[in-house]
């Protein structure tokens, strides 16, 4: 549950990073266009969303928010490590 | 207007900020250091087998007791969990046995199975815990004082630093790599904003924990008498007259077992008043592992019958929330992935604090008339960063180092330890001021991560808890602690090697760059 939680904290923060133009440049191409902007940012609340249930059920109600708040850090973290760090994957055709 | 208001929240994050970056790395570094407490506890005493059944050490302990200091007023039994290095026993002799004798003579510790032990004389990691706010080589008032106004400087530092860096939040994911202060910049703000939440928490929940110090005139104006306000914080049952009739006292353990069920979380903490006595009492306070606040409850047992005699009434809303904000700074309760959150949000604070340092050098390095001969200011705070970013994680693989190396018959051996620590560090500092800082910084570093890599491979050598031996046996905490001193060295090494490495960035390339692209 944990796990799944950090994974999901992690799919958050690369839907953000990619609803912004110089990341969708790097790995898709070309700026980001408007409804995909729109489209990914809510992913990503969404998933935050779920980031927060799933903290909930693997801490319970006390300490959930904390390992919630805890998970979304480590997520931005890791996406911030790999986008600028890690291999220079693209997703796009271009 | 707007402009100007940043400006000013610019110079005040960067004076907050630097005046007390040395302090607040050093408070940084032990408080991340400490949320491994238990496991470094455990690091620290190699030759202790692992606590596997803590009923067994509670059981020891009450048999020690009961033939080591029978007459004794007061015991105090302090149970291990399954983290803990060991259990260990203190007592309070009747009157007049305890003249004369340190606390040595009324302490021991418990093994795992239930023997008083003597391990090698060590703080472990209860050091790194005590010298995140106590500091060290002077009375505690004054170091929390210190270190309570460095939080505050804190604060404003973080609060300032959101308005001066406001493009932090838009830039989110950028990092320019190899652009001098730009990268510098670049790297501040991203372990400051990725940990902002817990930079926040972590500084404000720290005062709160000093609070009654720092803002002692609630309690004065609202309780008459000095005791009154600590009585209503840390309740207890009434004291017990001693009967002096001799009643044989209750199986301990049982009671222990008992206390953790009603309380609803497992029992750190064991006091047994007039043991052996008809007017025995057994008090159960409850461990804050399982709870957020850190003022936990407790249980009083009649010590001959078993019966409860006493419980904590339950906190008000105000106490709680005092205590939850202690909790939330300490982590206590906080299982091993929530551990690790928080002791990598310490790093990304520690980071936070140490780029900030090296920022201020980079941003005015450039601006030097003479770079060969900066001017006094520039050049304290250049050496200075050397001393204590470079100095202090070198200081605590020495410190590591001394655990493993001094004697174990040493003379007062636990703070032997912490002054090889001081003495390294102090070298260090010297060190800091003669050489040159491009070569001092990657010398200490590379220096750091040798240190720390070659433990785990010490250990492998020389002691019985080397990485096979641990991972055999599956004793993860161990392990870990072996495996995380060798990626922090690993990390260490690689940072030295970048500086090794590193050709001053000039600026002019830049421009050529930019007028290129605009042509």
């Amino acid at each position: 549950m944990i796990t799944l939680c950090l994974i999901v904290a992690v799919a958050a923060f690369a839907c953000f990073a990619l609803a912004t133009d110089p990341h969708h440049r790097k790995r898709i191409g070309g700026p980001c266009p408007k409804p995909r902007v729109k489209a990914l940012r809510a992913a990503a609340w969404g998933l935050l969303g779920i980031g927060f249930v799933l903290a909930m059920l693997a801490w319970g109600p006390v300490f959930g928010a904390i390992g919630w708040a805890g998970a979304i850090m480590a997520g931005a973290a890791a996406t911030f490590l790999f986008l600028n760090f890690g291999p220079a994957w693209k997703i796009g055709p271009h | 207007m707007s402009k100007s208001f940043r400006q000013s929240q610019a110079t005040l994050h960067t004076w907050s900020g630097l005046l007390v970056g040395w302090v607040l790395f050093i408070v940084f570094v032990s408080g991340t250091t400490a949320y491994w407490r238990e496991a470094l506890n455990r690091w620290a005493q190699p030759e202790l087998p692992r606590v596997e059944d803590p009923a067994r050490v509670v059981r020891g302990s009450q048999a020690f007791l009961a033939k080591k200091a029978p007459d004794a007023k007061t015991w105090f039994i302090t149970a291990p969990s399954d983290r803990s290095a060991a259990g260990s026993v203190f007592w309070v002799p009747a009157k007049g046995g305890g003249r004369g004798h340190g606390r040595r003579d009324t302490s021991a510790t418990i093994d795992a199975e239930g023997q008083p032990v003597t391990a090698r004389a060590t703080r472990g990691g209860d050091f790194f815990y005590r010298f995140h706010f106590d500091l060290f080589y002077m009375p505690v008032i004054w170091a929390r004082w210190i270190v309570s106004i460095c939080a505050m400087f804190m604060l404003v530092a973080i609060l300032s630093g959101i308005v001066t860096h406001k493009k932090i939040f838009r830039d989110f994911f950028t990092f320019r790599g190899g652009k001098g202060q730009r990268s510098w910049l670049d790297g501040h703000n991203a372990v400051a904003v990725l940990g902002l939440p817990f930079h926040l928490m972590i500084t404000y929940t720290g005062l709160v924990t000093l609070m009654a110090m720092l803002m002692p005139w609630a309690v004065v104006a609202n309780y008459a008498k000095p005791g009154a306000f600590f009585d209503l914080t840390f309740p207890q049952a009434p004291p017990a007259e001693r009967a002096d009739r001799p009643a044989p006292l209750v199986d301990i353990a049982s009671l222990w077992r008992d206390g953790a069920r009603r309380l609803g979380t497992p029992v750190d903490f064991i006091a047994v008043t007039n043991p052996g006595d008809a007017a025995a009492r057994v008090t159960m306070s409850a461990s804050n592992r399982a709870m957020l606040s850190s003022y936990t409850p407790s249980i009083t047992y009649d010590g001959v019958t078993g019966k409860v005699i006493w419980a904590s009434p339950p906190s008000g809303g105000a106490q709680v929330t005092a205590g939850a904000m202690i909790g939330l700074h300490a982590g206590r309760f906080g299982d091993y992935p929530m551990r690790w959150l928080y002791f990598l949000c310490g790093i990304g604070g520690s980071l936070m604090v140490a780029s900030g340092l090296v920022l201020w050098t980079v941003k005015r390095r450039e601006k030097l008339p003479d770079p060969e001969r900066p001017h006094f200011g520039f050049h304290l705070v250049e050496r200075l960063n050397v001393g204590v970013v470079g100095g202090y994680p070198l200081a605590i693989a020495g410190f590591l180092w001394a655990n493993r190396l001094l004697p174990v018959g040493l003379a007062d051996r636990a703070n032997a330890e912490v002054n090889t620590m001081f003495a390294l560090w102090g070298a260090v500092l010297l060190f800091a001021f003669v050489r040159k800082p491009v070569r001092a910084w990657a010398e200490l570093l590379g220096l750091t991560g040798a240190l720390l890599v070659a433990l785990p491979v010490f250990d492998m050598i020389a002691t019985p808890k080397g990485l096979p031996a641990t991972i055999a046996a599956g004793d993860w905490v161990l392990a870990a602690a072996d495996l995380t001193l060798l990626a922090l060295g690993l990390c260490f090494g690689w940072a030295a090697n970048r500086v090794r490495r590193h050709r001053p960035y000039v600026r002019r390339a830049r421009d050529a760059e930019r007028v290129a692209m605009t042509v």
